[in-house]
């Protein structure tokens, strides 16, 4: 690490380098047969230099490749004029992310997992079909720059899926769990699991009307990631977002609250500091509705006069984002529960519909707020019980408009989802959604 | 490094290793800022083995890692006993390079920002235009494979693109319409699209004065761009048969010779293609792409496989098993995939549709199998058979079967799209592509406001 930084030193005006070290042990058993055992361990270098107040940016997997340097100082001089220095070390909060006895687990052990779960589904049903995947993750991250700041930390990660499938062989229903260290799956989220599956076999159209709508978390992240793109400093600086003049008012119902917690202990995104090495720091995002921050990296909080707020991150929506420079992403979200469960909140429905999976959640007029999503599991409600699995069915509107009127959240948490974990929130109930189905009516 | 993983190759079971090495450009602009430019390189490998049970596999790219690669694998498929087979491939050793009489690799950053920089800024001297973002990708893959039945094969790919979105304003409408150059290996085919340029700058525009879709059931016309991502999505992943490998249920629904849609319909899947994104020799378990046919004449006729999935269900290999590079192991995937160009031309589609959509402008999908979604941004009425005011922001979905049956007419303009790309099992893979003529199908969902 210190040739690189060495040589950049030597040869531009400032370099920062960037080191992640991934070991994976993902384990996937389908129907029957553990399919297979997908090991991996890489190393991901990233290198960015300022030249005369221009930017490179160039990626390696190898240490020893000192043309890296080079990669990134040739596309200097046309590169991108940057206004900020790379970070001098600032204290980082102390996050607890690193479970040892996560850290340690073989293969064997993950193969016992899927043993212990195929025989907690048999208990309620041995004859459901499923598919289970097991993924244990370790990462070291290091970021030193030649300000002087070096940051290093290590975290775990275990992830479980469960899925039931339909007589014709479609996911019929889900269960994800994952956290920063090692857990059981809890019998509840079994339970829930076969419930789902159960309810699903009835399949029913349903009516194209508004109707309330209880999203599940890990549909509802679908609607937040709306609201991150607009909170992004990369695109409000180019203007694309419609919340550039909104800061400090009112965008949604006052019963909404959403937060950014990057130190809570074994969270899925939670981290000392942001890819750029700056303290990572829990904030509010809307607070009683009201629009409290941005996420801005080092670059877009400089183009906008403001300070990062510590969420530079090399993420895409779709494999690694190693391989480009930080953009703003949030870390752990969380969304305070309600009082009543989701039972309740489903017993108290007239007529509505439970959203448990979306497709089409990374489509449409993203910055716009707008959302068109095809109901993957989704359970049409009514008289207060489900009455089965709603098929050929979508949900649309804007998130400005639909999420004002939020009666209610369950008290029950799970994992916001976009296409990945982002965090942690309550089933959400929402007044009013278009819904398309096909009963006529 | 290839000697070290070729001799550490035993005759225990099947193995085989692949070694990459990327070099990858990327230049962005958002707006009329340079965004950044990165020039990456990833060096790794991918480790297989399969000793009767399940795939045992190890992605590495530390050097110290390479030399006990397969014995990683092998321990694990050790631990996951059962009785996999793999169906037979010919051996093969082969050697491809990139065929290009327009090399973009030896021009200089400097000019390939210029030229993205000369559409940029020609889409953003229009004033109508709020913003862009405009991407150059360059991908070049060097790719060793051998396994332990003696194929071995060195193979280069490269793919060039620029993909912009222009993005217009009016109020809090945001608009934004896609434009895809290139996805080819010839920097030339990057060169003097300013008309095709100045034509999706016209829609954009006038799309901000368009009123939003009505959710509803329509008789709809797909363009090309909206149909290969509706045969992408409704059709394409389901035809990937380690969906159903592994699954009786799903073998009897996708039985072949079930008729799928009407008589007009061909579907084919296509590798040879050339100058296109899902153009390649070999796939990435050394088995050579073909051409196959999926649907002829209403019916399914075929399937893509790996090796694996071909010996479960008792068919030929077809050279489908891909993986985005080393750190992924290969699944069943698509190449360039299209519906065959068919009888009608636009005017007879439109004729006899009271009320309906036509759609352009896709903007990506997805799909559980059974059922597909996917948006696009731009589309016009049709009034008594003919094209009215232009509407946004309609999202189509619906079940697979269903609506391939509701295929009414086949257009005879069949083109292979410019742009490809996707996400399966969280492998983002430029190299799938897709094509496809005009598309009309009846009592289709759309989802608006």
């Amino acid at each position: 690490m210190k040739n690189l930084l060495d040589r950049g030193k030597k040869l531009a005006d400032q370099a920062e380098i960037h080191v992640v070290d991934c070991k994976e042990i993902p384990v996937t058993y389908d129907q029957n047969t553990f399919k297979s055992i997908n090991k991996k361990n890489t190393r991901d270098i990233s290198l960015r230099l300022i030249k005369d107040s221009c930017l490179g940016f160039a990626s390696t997997t190898h240490l020893n490749d000192t043309e890296v340097v080079d990669r990134a100082l040739e596309q200097a001089p046309f590169g991108e004029d940057v206004a900020f220095d790379f970070p001098a070390e600032h204290p980082a909060e102390d996050t607890v992310i690193f479970d040892q006895r996560l850290s340690r687990i073989t293969e064997e052990d993950l193969i016992e997992h899927i043993y212990d779960t195929i025989d907690a589904v048999a208990a309620y049903d041995a004859s459901i079909p499923l598919r289970i995947q097991f993924i244990s993750r370790e990462i070291t991250v290091q970021i030193a720059n030649t300000n002087g700041l070096h940051q290093e930390y290590k975290k775990t990660a275990l992830s479980a899926s469960i899925y039931t499938l339909s007589p014709q062989g479609f996911i019929e229903s889900i269960c994800y769990y994952a956290a920063g260290r090692l857990f059981r799956i809890p019998d509840g989220a079994i339970k829930n699991l076969i419930q789902r599956h159960q309810q699903a076999q009835t399949r029913l159209p349903v009516p194209t009307k508004k109707m309330p709508v209880i999203f599940t978390p890990r549909a509802f992240g679908a609607l937040i990631y709306r609201l991150l793109e607009a909170i992004k400093g990369t695109n409000l600086n180019t203007g694309v977002s419609p919340l550039e003049d909104q800061l400090g008012e009112t965008i949604f119902d006052t019963n909404l609250n959403l937060k950014e917690e990057p130190h809570k202990p074994y969270g899925l995104f939670s981290c000392p500091v942001d890819d750029e090495g700056i303290p990572t720091q829990g904030k509010e995002i809307i607070t009683a509705g009201i629009l409290k921050s941005f996420l801005y990296d080092l670059k877009t909080g400089t183009e906008a006069g403001k300070e990062s707020t510590g969420n530079g991150f090399k993420r895409s929506l779709i494999g690694e984002g190693f391989r480009e420079p930080p953009t703003p992403h949030a870390t752990n979200l969380f969304i305070p529960p309600g009082t009543r469960s989701l039972n309740q909140l489903i017993n108290q429905m007239e007529e509505g519909l439970l959203v448990d999976t979306v497709m089409g959640a990374h489509t449409g007029n993203i910055f716009a707020g707008e959302f068109s999503l095809n109901v993957g599991c989704g359970y049409y409600i009514k008289n207060g019980n489900i009455q089965g699995k709603a098929v050929d069915t979508m949900v649309s509107g804007n998130i400005y408009e639909v999420l004002q009127e939020i009666p209610d959240y369950s008290s029950e948490l799970g994992l916001l989802f976009m296409f990945e974990p982002m965090g942690y929130g309550p089933d959400v109930l929402v007044s009013s959604v278009s819904v398309t189905g096909k009963m006529n009516e | 490094m290839e000697d070290i993983l070729q001799k550490s190759l035993g005759c225990n079971g099947y193995q085989d290793i692949r070694f990459e090495d990327l070099i990858t450009t990327s230049i962005h602009f958002m707006g009329k800022h340079l965004d950044n430019i990165s020039i990456n390189r990833q060096r790794g490998g991918h480790a297989r083995a399969l000793l009767g049970g399940g795939w045992g596999t190890f992605s590495f790219s530390r050097d110290q890692d390479t030399p006990k690669a397969l014995e990683n694998a092998l321990q694990a498929t050790r631990l996951i006993p059962g009785t996999l087979e793999l169906a037979p491939a010919p051996v093969i050793q082969d050697t491809i390079h990139v065929q290009t009489d327009s090399d973009p690799r030896p021009i200089n950053v400097k000019e390939k920002k210029r030229l993205l920089e000369h559409y940029n800024n020609l889409a953003l001297s229009h004033k109508d235009i709020h913003t862009t973002r405009a991407v150059y990708k360059e991908i070049f893959r060097k790719k060793h494979f051998c396994n332990n039945e003696g194929t071995e094969i060195y193979q280069e790919q490269l793919l060039v693109s620029i993909q912009m979105a222009l993005v217009a304003r009016r109020g809090n409408i945001i608009q934004r319409v896609g434009l895809s150059l290139g996805g080819s290996p010839h920097f030339s085919s990057l060169l003097g699209q300013e008309a095709l340029l100045e034509e999706k700058i016209k829609e954009v525009r006038d799309l901000v004065q368009a009123e939003p879709a009505q959710a509803g059931h329509y008789t709809v016309i797909l363009d090309p761009e909206c149909t290969s991502v509706f045969v992408h999505e409704a059709f394409g992943h389901l035809s990937e048969s380690d969906n159903l490998s592994n699954n009786r249920n799903l073998q009897k629904v996708m039985q072949l010779g079930r008729e799928f849609g009407p008589a007009i319909l061909n579907i084919v899947d296509d590798p040879t293609i050339p100058d296109v994104p899902g153009h390649f020799k070999y796939d990435d378990e050394g088995v050579e792409g073909t051409r196959n046919e999926l649907i002829r004449e209403g019916k399914l006729v075929g399937r893509l496989h790996s090796r694996e999935t071909a010996a479960q269900l008792g068919e030929k290999i077809t050279g489908n098993s891909r993986a985005t590079d080393y750190t992924f192991p290969p699944v069943v995937r698509m190449t360039t995939t299209f519906i065959e160009g068919g009888p009608h031309t636009f005017e007879e589609m439109l004729a006899g549709i009271d009320e309906g959509l036509y759609l352009k402008e896709a903007s990506g999908g997805q799909t559980s199998g059974e059922f597909f979604t996917f948006d696009t941004q731009l589309g016009y009425q049709i009034i008594n058979g003919k094209l009215g005011p232009m509407i946004r922001d309609a999202s189509l979905s619906g079940n697979l079967f269903t609506t391939l049956q509701n295929i009414q007419m086949i257009g005879d303009d069949m083109v292979i799209s410019k742009s490809g790309g996707c996400g399966k099992a969280n492998q983002l893979l430029y190299e799938v592509g897709m094509g496809s003529p005009h598309l009309k199908i009846q009592d289709m969902a759309i989802g608006g406001k």
